[in-house]
């Protein structure tokens, strides 16, 4: 029963993450694009946990999800430095 | 010379409380409990608390004993709490102006200063800001000048009135 | 012998509260970046409900879990994302700022604009 709670929620965030794909498609600015991205990669390190429990714990994907995270936070913070200075490094 | 003596300890000290964190988190991330990959963690932990306690564990900072980070550790628990109920009032915030079919905002870039001690502090004040209700921190300057952008006009007089910075000043108002 | 049994279906209403609780922030998140109008309105929604929703379904799956070591590692998933996804939010803003996105026209006061034309100069 617990599993189909999880599977339904899973569903319910892929169908956030799609109103979402709305704005990385059409986002007037590039920062607008940048920040559904981001948006779209917490719904991805949730369903990541999730995907653990619905395909018989699988739980090495918990470590995968820490990982995303980890990416996730990177992507925003290298992006958001290149738009605010026009470069990444030095 | 006292000076050059007092460094020397805190840095030990640092390096020591550096590798406690590290390997506690090794030994919580690997769930394997055999000699080699416990051997393989004081390894890595090793290396990495004497390269980079310095990020950690400010050596020339305002923590002076351990004490010190164990008094702040358990204020900052508590203002955690008092946080997350600040977050769950700012979510529901969120939820009402974004299912109002009016969509009421009445967006402004405000500033002001605080004087909080270090940059451990500024940094705490700026992700509290952006998570209550309807605050986000656009920067932070050297003289400690925060630019807030606030959703509406109420929430920005609300931030103004300085509850939220004279709770994180409490907090570290101990080590500094 | 009826006890243990109440216990757990409990704990699995109660995780499956949380859930629906998560997913329902993160759905106001999502409607609130289609809807705002301009990055940092946008970021106001976004931020707050990915960062209560997130740690709502994640607490929803460590009630499911138990007391084990794969909880403790959902917990500082959590801590880690309600610390760094504010930060997030506030290098975007700025970054944004830095690139020229200009506040909506219904933005009164902006404080920062002789900020950041001087950082640009």
């Amino acid at each position: 029963m617990m599993i189909e709670a999880f599977q339904l929620t899973g569903m319910l965030l892929t169908l956030a993450a799609a109103l979402s794909l709305y704005r990385v498609l059409k986002g007037p600015t590039i920062a607008d694009r940048i920040v559904a991205v981001n948006v779209i990669g917490t719904y991805a390190l949730v369903a990541l946990v999730l995907v653990a429990y619905i395909s018989s714990e699988q739980l090495f994907f918990i470590d995968i999800a820490l990982t995303y995270a980890l990416l996730n936070f990177m992507l925003s913070i290298v992006a958001a430095r290149y738009l605010g200075t026009g470069r990444v490094f030095g | 010379m006292t000076n050059l003596v007092r460094d020397v300890k805190q840095d030990k000290a640092g390096i020591l409380v550096t590798f406690i964190i590290m390997f506690v988190l090794w030994a919580v991330l690997s769930t394997l409990f055999d000699i080699v990959h416990l051997s393989l963690g004081i390894l890595c932990s090793l290396l990495v608390a004497y390269f980079s306690y310095d990020l950690l564990m400010r050596p020339s900072g305002s923590v002076k004993h351990v004490s010190d980070i164990l008094g702040n550790f358990l204020r900052f628990f508590t203002y955690t709490f008092w946080l997350l109920g600040q977050v769950i009032h700012s979510n529901l915030d969120v939820v009402r102006i974004v299912l109002d079919p009016k969509l009421p905002i009445s967006p402004q870039i405000i500033k002001f200063n605080s004087d909080l001690p270090h940059d451990v502090a500024l940094a705490t004040l700026a992700n509290s800001i952006t998570l209550t209700p309807g605050t986000l921190t656009l920067d932070i300057d050297e003289n400690g000048t925060y630019y807030i952008h606030c959703l509406t006009k109420r929430q920005g007089d609300q931030l103004l009135e300085g509850d939220m910075q004279a709770r994180v000043a409490a907090i570290y108002g101990g080590g500094s | 012998m009826m006890l243990p049994d109440i216990v757990s279906v409990m704990l699995d209403i109660i995780a499956v509260i949380f859930l629906f609780a998560g997913v329902f922030f993160f759905m106001a998140g999502s409607i609130g970046l289609y809807r705002m109008v301009d990055v940092y309105t946008r970021l106001h929604a976004t931020t707050k409900c990915d960062t209560l929703g997130q740690a709502l379904v994640l607490i929803g799956i460590m009630l499911y879990e138990g007391w084990t070591l794969v909880s403790i590692k959902l917990f500082l998933i959590i801590v880690f994302v309600l610390v760094t996804n504010p930060t997030a939010a506030h290098a975007m803003a700025k970054g944004a700022y830095l690139y020229g996105v200009k506040p909506c026209d219904q933005t009164s006061i902006d404080m920062y604009k002789e900020k950041a034309e001087e950082m640009l100069s």
